[in-house]
């Protein structure tokens, strides 16, 4: 891969609690190429929407810091970026749709005047023009009657139709890098696979990046180009996505694929993780997933891994593992 | 909306009616015999019969609600006793005054609160916060009528800057109008400033945690318009449902500081009413103000559903 | 001292961890709000002992001095001690604040537990609030007061019936979310009685805004009777009053500016410790509105 789009490197993201800073986020790195589509995938509280979030300094500066790590865009590290820079690529060369279609739409504006401030704030258009984009931006993300649609406040409109306005709105203008936090998992799953099959799409015809983060290994597999596996605010694999699925080295990534239900409907296959994910402010000594681990040793209660690499494409936070699967290849 | 603005308006009738029946029921409050407390212990036996039979106390109490209701339905208020005027005019008469002063002290409110709220709300924590929260904690902590005085003696007596006392009608030009309202204007305000900061940080920091509020952000919009199109247009209409309460507690205020002020408006004009046992007066006055008041809540309620695109569209 | 805050009609309920109290005395304002009330309480219960001059003897060769080390907060026309004044007249401010919410507040969680459990008298009594909530509470207790006649307990009369709206409709808003809510629905359908319900559900829930609501209506409470007894329809001289001995002092304010400076920074104090008490309760009880959002 050439000079990436986006490189995250070891990436700590921090939230104050009562009793002072806790972790969310330690020695995040992963790294979006050009037209590059990849997926991050973990439970909730894995870490991941908060990584997404970093991307475009989208955090409370209040509650939130970023003490180490850098993310580099195009040369320029966007956490050291302010105002005016940092406004002109949120939106303009990096977009975000989140999770929730309802709450993330402005009550009190039109679909026409939330899509358009993007375009008058980036691309300098006049109301008029803003306007008539909209109706062409809503017409590609297949709304029907999109001129009278434009019109319309968002709580007139179905759940499918509003994350639609919002991949509309982050489309706009044509970012390199659209984010996808969690973009079907409040919808029906009819319209999960539409709204899916329209990104892929625009993804294609737009030329941008992706990252997608969803707690879904389905949508990953049908999705993504590369998977980043996260655990309680840690990157624990990183992989291609047949790869992954052929060969999971880490055992929660081998646990997430043997979460998921099979076509071949052998309910005695589908087995689940034991425990619970750890919250932040937790302290467990060594691997974090160390206690729901099936394969855990000794010397994984020890000292914190670090990601190691099987191949120049997959690596993973478990030493035991990449050791015993490299010996076996090598 | 059409349908929520109707069901308000139902409601509305049997609160009219609830008020015309307690505005009634002041008068049975009274500890004794009405008739011989509104003419006063001395009164000769004729004069207490004349006030008796004025205000129909020797009816039977059915009967007099009824001719009370009945009165009311024609407009009228009954007529104060000491004024040789009805209820209707004296309090027409005295209207401009309060409601200027009220229109005055929301000019200041509304403008100096909203911002000193949304101000607060966007630097929370921070030092900008913890001083206008001071400020709005002690507008509604210090007694207006106390700074009123401490306000007479500062700007009036010392400095010369405003009139003491005194209404100057807006006839008479509106310079010399302003001179006049502009101080008390300025007091009745304090606590209504506080109040609304107060309502105002709540709203927006209820508003700014929302997730549209991060979306406008990711859109690459700065701050200002954030906070000022994305944020404060869906706190405002929170802060609409408190209208009715400002406005009133604006009207209420006017009471004590008219006294102050010797301004001469409907809060002066009950207290000498009470002063002068004109019990019909009160009542009457009180009872006008109260139907003002459903009348005030009700375009409020209107106004919200206007203001709420999810509402107006229902 | 004009109206009501309506405060928001959050459900939450007393938090019963054992560390609440001394997460609450963490808080800043809370101590502050918490040692002035304390303070004020304990002057007007000492009075006598921390002064031995009487509020109300009259020494006409001492009137209009300014203040001294032999009269704190100086005299009135009199000749008065302000300081012992504002001490007794802590006495009645306090009690009628205290009197005030005690009354209003049982008031209000009976009436709006009664809307909540007996739906079909709730749109008789809401309506009946509604009445009274069209009266700036002021107004309203200026009615009432003057009718019943100038006296402590008819001020505390007025100015109960005039907050007792406020607080029937924060009770009841919070009764009806909880009446919604699966548990309590499931307890009614394995018929628990009606008021086994109220007990153990409706009311520990409603208990948190009221208490909060009860802190602010405490220091309205206290800023209306000082503006009742100020127009002449509250406590009645020569009983002292924070309220009376500013309407007292008020025709020598340009000359003896003492008499009504100190009852007045009196009462702001009181009103601002228990404004400050009913924002760190509120806080507490729904930690989403705290600074941190």
């Amino acid at each position: 891969m050439a000079e990436p789009l986006l490189s995250i490197r070891n990436l700590q993201v921090q939230f104050r609690a009562e009793a002072g800073w806790v972790t969310a986020v330690d020695d995040v790195s992963l790294e979006v190429g050009e037209r590059d589509c990849v997926g991050i995938v973990g439970e909730s509280g894995s870490g991941k929407s908060v990584t997404a979030l970093s991307i475009l300094k989208l955090h409370d500066p209040a509650t939130t810091r970023m003490p180490c790590g850098t993310i580099q865009y195009q040369g320029a590290d966007l956490l050291r970026a302010g105002g005016a820079a940092l406004r002109r690529i949120r939106g303009g060369e990096i977009a975000m749709i989140f999770q929730d279609p309802m709450s993330s739409l402005n009550p009190v504006l039109t679909i026409a005047d939330q899509i358009g401030e993007t375009l008058r704030r980036h691309q300098g258009l006049t109301e008029a023009a803003a306007r008539k984009r909209v109706v062409e931006l809503l017409a590609l993300v297949r709304i029907s009657d999109a001129a009278r649609r434009a019109d319309d406040y968002p709580h007139r409109l179905s759940g499918g139709m509003r994350q639609r306005v919002m991949i509309a709105m982050a489309i706009a203008c044509r970012p390199r890098l659209l984010i996808a936090d969690e973009p079907t998992t409040a919808l029906d799953v009819t319209v999960q696979a539409q709204v899916l099959e329209l990104l892929r799409e625009l993804r294609r015809e737009l030329g941008m990046s992706v990252i997608l983060i969803t707690h879904d290994l389905g949508v990953i597999a049908e999705f993504a180009e590369r998977v980043v596996v996260m655990y309680a605010g840690r990157v624990v694999e990183q992989a291609p996505v047949d790869d992954l699925f052929r060969r999971p080295v880490h055992p929660y990534t081998m646990g997430l694929i043997d979460a998921v239900p099979k076509l071949d409907g052998d309910a005695a296959r589908l087995t689940m993780i034991p425990g619970r994910i750890p919250g932040p402010q937790e302290d467990i000594p060594g691997c974090r997933f160390n206690p729901r681990c099936a394969l855990a040793q000794a010397s994984c209660r020890v000292a914190p891994p670090s990601m190691l690499a099987l191949n120049a494409l997959q690596s993973a936070r478990c030493p035991p593992r990449v050791a015993a699967l490299g010996a076996q290849h090598g | 909306m059409i349908r929520i603005i109707a069901v308000k308006l139902l409601q509305a009738v049997p609160v009219i009616l609830i008020i015309s029946i307690l505005a009634f029921l002041l008068l049975s409050l009274l500890p004794g015999d009405p008739a011989v407390i509104i003419a006063g212990e001395q009164a000769s036996p004729a004069a207490i019969a004349h006030v008796r039979e004025q205000l129909g106390l020797d009816r039977p109490y059915v009967e007099q609600i009824a001719i009370w209701l009945f009165n009311l339905a024609h407009g009228n208020f009954g007529a104060s006793l000491i004024l040789n005027q009805s209820v209707l005019s004296a309090v027409g008469e005295r209207l401009p005054v309060t409601l200027s002063l009220a229109a005055l002290s929301l000019s200041f409110t509304i403008p100096t609160g909203v911002f000193l709220g949304s101000l607060a709300a966007c630097y929370r924590r921070r030092w900008i916060d913890a001083a206008v929260m001071t400020i709005a904690l002690l507008g509604v902590s210090v007694p207006a009528f106390w700074v009123a005085i401490l306000g007479v003696v500062l700007f009036s007596v010392r400095l010369g800057w405003v009139p003491s006392s005194g209404f100057v009608p807006l006839s008479k030009g509106i310079g010399p109008w302003f001179a006049s309202m502009v101080l008390p204007a300025l007091i009745l305000s304090l606590f209504q400033i506080g109040f609304l900061a107060r309502m105002t940080r709540a709203a927006m920091l209820d508003v700014l945690s929302q997730d549209y509020i991060r979306t406008a952000r990711a859109k690459g919009m700065s701050e200002w318009q954030t906070v000022g199109k994305h944020a404060l247009r869906n706190a405002l209409i929170m802060i609409i449902t408190t209208a009715g309460i400002l406005l009133s507690a604006a009207i209420g205020g006017s009471v004590i500081i008219e006294q102050v002020f010797a301004l001469p408006g409907i809060g002066r004009m009950v207290v000498q009413a009470i002063m002068a046992r004109d019990y019909p007066l009160v009542q009457g006055t009180m009872l006008i103000l109260g139907f003002a008041f459903v009348i005030i809540n009700l375009f409020a309620d209107v106004l919200y559903s206007l203001a709420d695109p999810r509402v107006r569209h229902e | 001292m004009s109206d009501v805050a309506i405060t928001a009609p959050a459900v939450v309920a007393v938090p019963r961890r054992s560390g609440a109290l001394r997460r609450l005395f963490r808080h800043r304002a809370f101590v502050i709000g918490f040692c002035i009330i304390v303070l004020l309480t304990l002057a007007a219960i000492f009075a006598p002992v921390i002064s031995s001059a009487d509020p109300a003897a009259m020494k006409i060769r001492f009137r209009f001095r300014a203040p001294s080390q032999a009269f704190w907060f100086g005299t009135d026309q009199f000749g008065r001690d302000v300081f012992t004044r504002v001490l007794y007249g802590a006495r009645i401010s306090l009690f009628v604040g205290f009197s005030v919410c005690v009354t209003s507040g049982l008031c209000s969680a009976s009436l709006g537990v009664i809307a909540v459990q007996f739906r079909r008298i709730d749109g008789a009594i809401m309506r009946l609030m509604d009445a009274l909530m069209s009266f700036p509470a002021i107004l309203l207790a200026l009615g009432i007061a003057a009718a019943l006649g100038p006296s402590v307990s008819s001020v505390v009369a007025a100015l109960s019936v005039a907050y007792i709206p406020a607080g029937v409709r924060i009770v009841r808003a919070a009764g009806l979310t909880v009446r919604e809510m699966d548990y309590v629905k499931s307890a009614q359908i394995s018929g628990a009685s009606g008021l086994r319900i109220v007990t153990r559900h409706i009311l520990p829930n409603c208990l948190g805004p009221l208490l909060v609501h009860l802190t602010f209506i405490f220091a309205y409470a206290m800023l209306a009777e000082a503006a009742l007894s100020f127009l002449g329809v509250g406590i009645q001289p020569p009983m002292a009053s924070w309220g009376n001995i500013i309407a007292e002092g008020r025709d020598y304010a340009t000359e003896a500016w003492w008499v009504m400076l100190f009852p007045g920074i009196a009462i702001s104090l009181a009103a601002l410790s228990l404004n400050l008490l009913g924002d760190a309760l509120g806080d507490f009880l729904d930690p989403r509105l705290k600074g941190g959002g």
